[in-house]
């Protein structure tokens, strides 16, 4: 999951991208190369979720559904987040960084994640191959003398 | 590739030059400005934006860009040192880059610096830059464990660094932002020790004396600051007489910003007291409840976030999008049924909650 964040804390202005279930719970996280991560993934994936969930009934008085894209901007930083099929994929940015320019970057990132899915099911979908094929497939030892044993009695 | 893109470089710059010559606009400043950032030419940015807002004072595109060069500048300064660091640390250096992450808002990382240089010998400058960072995040989050935090650090400075100001100064300057006023007093009397017979300073002790009966203690002013969200200079006076001049009704602003094509709803509430353009009866108070109740969720999750006070909530999704501006003086907040918030909506609904405007009358 690491490929799917690291071009996204790339950016200039992004200080970490996270990748949480709805519950809270951390997937994956970065923070920028070289540079220690200051946000707690944990914590902040606890509070992201909270966050959205003390939502939910708030805007259920008016009948509102607002899930594609919630930005929550304060005085030292700007918290991003996007769903992302059964996941949420968050960055946090630093205060001069405009959430707005990190669209296309964060369509890109949900992309690479559906792509990931994708290949991750595709895996698992594929049967194991027959032992007789994996006989095959494996090279064959160059002296043929070399691997014969001898007859059982 | 490389030579190709330097000339390429070359050409765009020279055009965005020309372009800035025929017509010195905001944009033909920041379009040269992000010329020079592309490659990576950030001082040149930076110096492009400060001249554009010379010549067009508070454009907030170029003040944006402005200071986004001067934190990617800073940036590569802060990698220069962590990486020299490594190889020598010296006090210099821990020094330098706790002030870069300092002036960048990264208030965790100063910390950590501070305290990797506290490990090293660093003494009472290290704990001058704990102080600080735990002062400017007191000042953005509110938090009554940060507050104590920051006067412990800063009672740790003046035991190091005798007869310097610096510690007292933030210790004055805290407890003035949250009114304790005896406090305060104690201060100036310190620093009137350091500094007889200062005229300014001699005048504070004589304001701080006179509040300092009926202000309260630093603890239930650090309490009450967090139980409000607000520092008492910032909490709205009460109106006496009529309206100033710098107070305009809210209703005409609001009925414009209903009148924009995509917009359903616009709400403005402060205190008990909300005013909503658009639906009517039951469904405006749902309205205006759910905006509240908006603004009171994400206030809390920012500070706990350490995102600091809430200046913006931004929602996109089925209902379109929400953009709802928590300010002191009231919430203003606006629904859209565009899947994007139209151009031109966010400053007038910024500068709605933002304006010193009369209590709205009625909802």
């Amino acid at each position: 999951m690491k490929e799917v964040l690291e071009p996204l804390v790339a950016i200039p202005g992004v200080r970490c991208a996270a990748l949480v279930t709805p519950d809270g719970v951390p997937i994956a996280s970065c923070g920028p190369a070289g540079e220690v991560q200051a946000e707690d993934p944990q914590a902040l994936a606890a509070l992201v979720s909270g966050w959205l969930a003390s939502l939910g009934p708030a805007l259920g008085l008016a009948s509102w559904q607002f899930g594609e894209r919630a930005v929550l901007r304060g005085t030292r930083g700007t918290l991003v987040v996007r769903p992302a099929g059964s996941a949420l994929l968050l960055a946090v940015l630093e205060p001069a960084t405009s959430a707005d320019d990190l669209r296309l970057p964060f369509e890109a990132a949900l992309a690479r994640l559906a792509r990931v899915a994708r290949g991750a099911r595709a895996q698992a979908c594929t049967p194991p191959p027959f032992p007789a094929r994996i006989a095959q497939a494996a090279p064959r030892p160059l002296d043929d003398t070399a691997s014969e044993t001898s007859p059982r009695d | 590739m490389k030579m190709l893109d330097r000339w390429m470089a070359r050409t765009r710059l020279r055009a965005a030059r020309k372009a800035l010559a025929q017509d010195p606009s905001a944009e033909n400043f920041a379009a040269l400005a992000r010329e020079h950032a592309r490659i990576e030419d950030y001082a040149q940015a930076e110096r492009v934006c400060a001249e554009g807002l010379a010549a067009l004072a508070s454009n907030p595109e170029l003040s944006r860009l402005r200071s986004r060069m001067r934190t990617l500048q800073l940036e590569d300064r802060a990698r220069a040192l962590a990486s020299e660091l490594r190889e020598s640390p010296r006090p210099g250096l821990y020094r330098e880059l706790a002030g870069i992450y300092l002036e960048c808002g990264r208030l965790e990382r100063a910390e950590e610096i501070a305290q990797a240089w506290l490990g090293c010998g660093g003494g009472g400058e290290a704990h001058w830059i704990r102080a600080q960072a735990r002062v400017t995040r007191y000042f953005a989050d509110r938090r009554r464990e940060d507050g104590r935090e920051a006067l412990e650090l800063l009672a740790r400075c003046e035991s190091a660094l005798v007869r310097d100001e610096r510690p007292l100064r933030l210790r004055l300057e805290l407890a003035c932002r949250v009114g304790a006023w005896a406090e305060s007093r104690r201060v100036v009397a310190q620093l009137l020790e350091l500094q007889p017979g200062d005229p300014a300073l001699e005048a504070r002790y004589r304001t701080y004396t006179a509040l300092a009966e009926s202000g309260p203690t630093l603890e239930a002013a650090l309490r009450e600051v967090e139980r409000s969200g607000q520092f008492p200079e910032e909490q709205p006076t009460p109106p006496h007489g009529a309206p100033r001049a710098a107070q305009r009704p809210v209703r005409p602003q609001l009925q414009q910003l209903a009148s924009q094509p995509t917009v359903a709803v616009a709400v403005f509430e402060r205190g008990a007291t909300a005013l909503v353009q658009g639906p009517a009866g039951a469904t405006a108070e749902r309205c205006a409840r759910a905006v509240r109740e908006v603004a009171q969720r994400s206030r809390a999750a920012a500070r706990r976030m350490g995102l600091g006070s809430v200046s913006e909530v931004e929602l996109e999704g089925a209902s379109g999008s929400l953009l709802v501006v928590p300010h002191e003086s009231g919430v203003a907040a606006v629904q859209s049924s565009a899947a994007e918030l139209p151009e031109g909506l966010r400053p007038a609904l910024l500068a709605l909650a933002r304006a010193q405007v009369e209590s709205p009358e009625g909802s």
